[in-house]
């Protein structure tokens, strides 16, 4: 046992190395900001033109998911705006094509979870109080944990209900 | 401390990121001796009960009152006033947890002190537990950096105190410092110059077969504690210098762990250097790897807090400068002398000259000194069959007695 000490300790760190690697590929596959189709720039739209959330999350305030909004709505400027960048050429090929872009989500809370953005936005729950400043977030990435005990403590705290049944339905 | 908080001035975004890298030198030399301090103890004690003649040369080397006070006492104190910045618009009671921290470790570092003087057991004991408290609660407290998300929750710190991270990064600080104090000791005896060398009653055998266990059991555990620390951190913490830091330490410690069974089973002292080296490295690249990690995690709320820091800053100079001007009194002869040198060259009162006459334009300001005030010191084009005036550049009071010199001077001629 003594005599293979050296190769045990080896082949432990070996280990330890593999699995924080694995680790590492596991965060960049589902915890990174995921690469979206169209590179698009909440720093430009939300930030250098000052667009409010609801310009393009039309349903945010009336409805339980905030939405993305549907080519169209991007048609209405960009038929005419900054026509010549690629990313909007990329956006206006989709256009032309008729086709739906698969953004990829980025918040996602577990099944078991139900959010409601309405009932948040009446409550006068700032958006950037869970997605962050999006005006400095050039790709959009998860900011905070959606762990439950941060739920419960800012529903004690604004004394919103913490019954099991308000959010496990 | 309501007072505390009132003597700092908001931070812009530049001093934010520069308050990290002070933070981090800061955590640099507190965290190490700490540790150095709260392990030396424990063995000590832990040596001094099986009657080991060689308890006292675990605590000989730090804890004489120079090194407590520069490495113990004044990093603390720094600290506080960089996290008071750091925590700035958040309503955390930074100085409350600064006195839990500073009580247990000031009152702990005076008892180790004290039994190095008198070798009273319960001085050791209660002095170790004291340093213990402190520890977990600095942890406890750095660790809020990576929790911005709960800041404005926290009145106390026990909730983070009770987050599955403190408690690992706590264990791993343990794990470090004794791997560090193993290593610091074991190049102290060894490899420091002959003079500073205990003297021939030394047990060097035995010292070198404790220090080495030390050294083993914090290599060993190390790596666990890591790899639970990535699999357990809220996703927003985490970037790839972060897991890429984290696999070089990894490296590191199996380098580490190889000299140390080399150490083991030689009966002569060796790699005393490299292994004071690799755990001096090990214990910094795991203080820059969490800093990268706290960086992470408040990236976004730095970004929020520089918008409302600027917003305060602009509300707090245009109240100061509103104040200012409130005080000012019009000096009419000053106006006078203003008038002469500068206006006359395109205003007169009665005809055209390159501006409009004052008759033509003044009677509008007549109960509005104010808006007089206000198109002198910023001008704007207002008649299209003039040019525009170019700014005069006169501060507050020269506006102030322009003004007054020319509605008065108006006032009489009418």
């Amino acid at each position: 046992m003594k005599r293979y000490l050296p190769l045990i300790l080896v082949a432990y760190f070996i280990g330890c190395l593999l699995l924080i690697l694995v680790l590492a590929r596991q965060w960049q596959d589902t915890g990174q900001a995921p690469e979206q189709p169209i590179a698009f720039s909440h720093p430009i739209h939300a930030g250098n033109l000052g667009l409010e959330c609801t310009y393009c999350h039309q349903t945010v305030a009336r409805s339980p998911q905030a939405t993305v909004p549907p080519v169209s709505l991007c048609m209405e400027c960009h038929k005419n705006a900054a026509i010549d960048r690629p990313e909007v050429q990329k956006l206006r090929g989709f256009w032309e094509r008729q086709e739906p872009i698969h953004w990829q989500r980025v918040y996602q809370l577990p099944w078991h979870a139900v959010f409601n953005h309405k009932r948040h936005i009446k409550a006068g729950v700032d958006c950037s109080f869970c997605h962050g400043e999006l005006k400095a977030q050039a790709r959009v990435r998860q900011v905070r944990s959606l762990m439950m005990g941060w739920c419960v403590s800012c529903h004690r705290s604004r004394n919103a209900p913490t019954d099991c049944w308000t959010c496990h339905k | 401390m309501q007072m505390l908080n009132e003597l700092l001035l908001p931070p812009t975004d530049q001093q934010f990121g520069m308050l990290a890298y002070l933070i981090l030198f800061m955590l640099l030399f507190a965290l190490p001796y700490l540790g150095l301090v709260l392990v030396s103890t424990l063995a000590s004690t832990g040596l001094r009960m099986i009657k080991s003649p060689l308890d006292r040369y675990f605590l000989e080397p730090w804890t004489g009152g120079g090194p407590m006070i520069t490495f113990g006492v004044i990093p603390f104190f720094c600290l506080m006033f960089l996290f008071q910045l750091y925590f700035y618009g958040s309503s955390l009671p930074v100085f409350e947890y600064f006195l839990r921290i500073m009580f247990p470790l000031f009152g702990g570092f005076l008892l180790v002190y004290l039994y190095g003087k008198s070798r009273a057991m319960i001085l050791v004991g209660l002095g170790f537990v004291l340093l213990l408290a402190a520890a977990f609660f600095t942890i406890s407290t750095i660790d809020l950096m990576l929790f911005p998300e709960i800041w404005a929750f926290v009145e106390t710190p026990l909730p983070a105190v009770f987050s599955i991270q403190v408690i690992i990064h706590f264990l791993i600080f343990l794990a470090l410092s004794i791997l560090f104090t193993g290593a610091w000791l074991y190049f102290l005896y060894f490899r420091w110059p002959e003079h500073r060398r205990p003297t021939q009653t030394f047990d060097y055998d035995q010292m070198r077969k404790i220090t080495g266990g030390m050294m083993l059991g914090g290599v060993l555990f190390l790596p666990v504690l890591m790899l639970w620390d990535f699999y357990t951190l809220p996703v927003y913490t985490l970037t790839s210098p972060a897991f890429a830091l984290g696999a070089v330490t990894i490296v590191l410690l199996g380098v580490l762990a190889l000299a140390i069974v080399g150490i083991l089973r030689a009966t002569v002292a060796r790699f005393a250097v490299t292994v004071m080296v690799l755990a001096t490295i090990v214990f910094g690249l795991v203080l820059v790897n969490h800093q990268l990690l706290y960086a992470r995690a408040n990236q976004e709320h730095l970004t929020l807090l520089a918008d409302q820091v600027k917003k305060e800053k602009e509300n707090w100079t245009a109240e100061r400068e509103a104040k200012r001007d409130a005080n000012v009194v019009a000096d009419e002869k000053l106006g006078e002398k203003i008038y002469n040198e500068r206006c006359t060259a395109c205003h007169l009162f009665e005809q055209r000259v390159v501006g409009p006459p004052y008759n033509e334009v003044l009677p509008k300001y007549v109960d509005n000194v104010a808006a007089l005030e206000a198109f002198i010191r910023n001008p704007v084009k207002v008649n299209p069959d003039y040019p525009a005036m170019p700014n005069q550049g006169l501060n507050v009071r020269e506006v102030k007695a322009v003004s007054a010199y020319l509605l008065s001077t108006y006032a009489a001629k009418e």
